[in-house]
């Protein structure tokens, strides 16, 4: 008891994140055995160092494993991302111009909700469980729902107008 | 067919290092061995990294010691190789023989 007492002790914050970044394959034995060497004179930086290797190998860990399809998957969220963004901007300044239709506030309203839906179901940690698998995919899908339906009011919208039926003009 | 998968070099010298510990090789006593061996310092994460591949790939096994104070209690994982694993570590040693014939020899500096 008493030797446990007089243990050196490592920084808290390292300890706790080793605890929790470290890969879950012989955690206790990881942090026990940094333990022992810092026990045995090893410096806090040294402490610090493993903690920032324990991390990055958490990282490089949790690539390797979801592999390609979490590449392509970051690919086509950060594609998907920047055409939400756009869309948004564009409908906003639209409708700041000169003229604005009726419609265009539901496709900001639209364009909005899509990209909290692909937004959120990209974001959802895939290993959830099955319920929360579907819900990611039900999001999905009805972000995939409101590009198209976006697209149909705008495209819509640009022939009415080509066609002669202007806007209403804002005062 | 199951792919035969190749051992890295950390791979190798940690399973080199475990055979050499005759079943009482742990985390600790892997890294010291290596940094004394090879000059390499060589960090406890990544040497639980290959540890947990070997694992996986059925070369070493692992059984957990008794918790001690001076590690916070927190048990050693003590490593031993399996037969697979002492054939992988003849055969990449044989390999490096093998391939090794045409390396030149040290030049020594004249006296």
């Amino acid at each position: 008891m008493a030797a446990k007492a007089d243990m050196k002790k490592p920084p808290r914050l390292a300890a706790w994140l080793v605890a929790h970044l470290a890969t879950r394959y012989a955690r206790d034995s990881l942090l026990g055995d940094l333990l022992e060497e810092y026990g045995q004179g090893r410096s806090s930086l040294w402490y610090w160092k493993q903690v920032a290797i324990a991390t990055g190998l958490k990282v490089c860990n949790a690539l390797r494993i979801t592999g390609q399809r979490s590449v392509a998957r970051s690919l086509l969220g950060g594609m998907a991302a920047a055409f939400w963004i756009t869309a948004i901007i564009a409908l906003l300044r639209q409708s700041n111009g000169a003229s604005t239709c009726s419609s265009h506030s539901s496709q900001i309203l639209l364009a909005c909700l899509g990209a909290v839906c692909f937004t959120t179901s990209m974001l959802w940690r895939r290993e959830e469980g099955i319920r929360r698998r579907g819900l990611r995919r039900g999001l999905l899908l009805v972000s995939v729902t409101v590009a198209l339906s976006t697209a149909t009011l705008t495209w819509a919208g640009t022939t009415t107008r080509a066609l002669g039926a202007p806007c209403r003009a804002i005062r | 067919m199951r792919r035969r998968e190749y051992l890295g070099q950390l791979e190798l010298m940690v399973l080199l290092s475990v055979i050499g510990g005759a079943g009482k090789s742990y985390g600790v006593s892997v890294s010291r061995d290596i940094g004394k061996q090879s000059g390499r310092d060589v960090a406890l994460p990544s040497v639980y990294a290959a540890l947990e591949r070997l694992e996986r790939k059925g070369l070493v096994s692992s059984t957990l010691g008794e918790p001690t104070a001076e590690r916070g209690g927190k048990a050693r994982t003590h490593y031993k190789p399996t037969a697979a694993g002492l054939k992988e570590a003849r055969e990449a040693r044989d390999t490096v023989i093998r391939l090794s014939q045409g390396l030149p020899p040290w030049q020594r500096k004249p006296i």
